[in-house]
């Protein structure tokens, strides 16, 4: 019984805790590389930590792992055809991390010019600016709201 | 039959200590039969002149040159120091009244060593305050040294540079000083690289690298250069440090 109550008190702490912003950790950068179907290849550290996965739950997992349920489709629609045309796209994304919470990143993905292991696309996450995650926070607001 | 290699170091590697190169030639002649040839230059830009025609057959090259030899002259990636990232730290006096990146902003002074990923490293560090080094009044300088010494005669609010020299300095230097953020990467290296002439001599040098550590001369070639062991380098993970750079910067 008493882990029973045990158990509901964590479900109870990690479901308070959702959906809450975790900080950007300082000097990290995310570095992701994935094949031309946006499974992720190769990933460093950073992610792990930012995102707090192990290192085994990712393979074979699409990007959209981190996939916010804030972030319209048409975001990430619009961000494959950028990329899928040889150009870079670089723009702030809230990111989900495994507990629910989320972090937001400056994200810049490119198509890479060397391609081992049919990897296409390498993606870098940085720490945004205040500015920059306030202005997105708006944005993403007035998306959903429907403005 | 033995072949002269002609070799060196990128600016911003360099120990101007004879006997570490002299140990390091000797070396890789007695088990390589190779005989080296080390190329001293009196300055950055007179290096880079060789550098942009190839004429080095192996190099000891900074990331951003390595990713230069590897995209553009087709170097082969032999070797790495085990342990050894380029990283960038920004430091403040021990009594600034900055305590966070974002306590920056664009009227304070900056000064920073010019190696070029610590620049780059550098503007990323800066970039959560949303000011890049173009905001700031920017001092630049050859090495961390004079970096260093702006922070403490109080000539610049905040110091820029690789983390590793920050960590090499005295105890009683650093402890006037103050880290505000360093970072994470772990994916730049500095590398061995080896001129497309002289592919043939990459099997005896990636031994010789790989087991460098193995005996007593080899570990003391090793300390002169902070590490304990050298890591082959395959083709993919230097290839994946160039992209990077190229995204970064």
């Amino acid at each position: 019984m008493q882990k029973k109550n045990d158990q509901n008190f964590v479900n109870l702490v990690n479901n308070a805790q959702s959906d809450r912003e975790y900080p950007f950790l300082d000097g990290h950068v995310i570095v992701i590389w994935l094949d031309h179907s946006g499974v992720l290849a190769r990933i460093n550290q950073s992610l792990l930590d930012m995102t707090g996965y192990q290192d085994s739950d990712y393979i074979g997992k699409s990007y959209t792992l981190f996939k916010h349920p804030d972030i319209s489709e048409s975001v990430y629609d619009n961000v494959w055809r950028k990329v899928g045309s040889g150009d870079r796209w670089k723009g702030v994304v809230k990111v989900l991390r495994k507990d629910g919470n989320y972090f937001w990143g400056l994200t810049t993905i490119m198509p890479i010019q060397y391609q081992p292991l049919q990897t296409r696309y390498l993606c870098t996450v940085r720490k945004p600016s205040r500015k920059q995650i306030e202005q997105h926070r708006d944005k993403y607001y007035s998306v959903n709201k429907g403005d | 039959m033995s072949s002269a290699l002609n070799y060196s170091v990128s600016p911003y590697l360099f120990q101007n200590n004879k006997t570490v190169w002299t140990e390091f030639e000797k070396l890789l002649l007695k088990k390589t039969k190779l005989s080296l040839q080390f190329k001293k230059y009196s300055s950055p830009s007179a290096f880079n002149k060789d550098f942009s025609k190839g004429q080095l057959g192996l190099i000891y090259a900074d990331p951003y040159h390595a990713s230069l030899l590897l995209r553009n002259h087709s170097y082969m990636p032999v070797a790495r120091a085990l342990g050894q990232y380029d990283e960038a730290i920004v430091a403040v006096r021990a009594d600034s009244s900055i305590l966070d990146i974002q306590d920056l902003n664009p009227q304070m002074y900056l000064s920073i060593s010019v190696e070029p990923v610590n620049r780059l490293l550098g503007r990323l560090l800066l970039q959560p305050a949303d000011i890049n080094e173009d905001d700031m009044v920017c001092r630049y300088h050859r090495t961390h040294k004079s970096v260093v010494r702006d922070l403490l005669l109080d000539k610049t609010d905040v110091g820029v540079m690789v983390a590793r020299n920050f960590d090499r300095l005295p105890f009683k230097i650093k402890s006037r000083l103050r880290i505000l953020v360093r970072t994470q990467v772990y994916l730049f290296s500095s590398l061995w690289m080896l001129s497309p002439e002289h592919t043939e001599q990459y099997p005896a040098l990636a031994r010789v690298f790989n087991r460098m550590h193995r005996n007593a001369k080899g570990s003391k070639i090793l300390k002169n250069f902070n590490t304990k062991s050298w890591l082959n380098v395959e083709q993919i993970k230097a290839e994946e440090m160039a992209d990077l750079l190229h995204m970064l910067k």
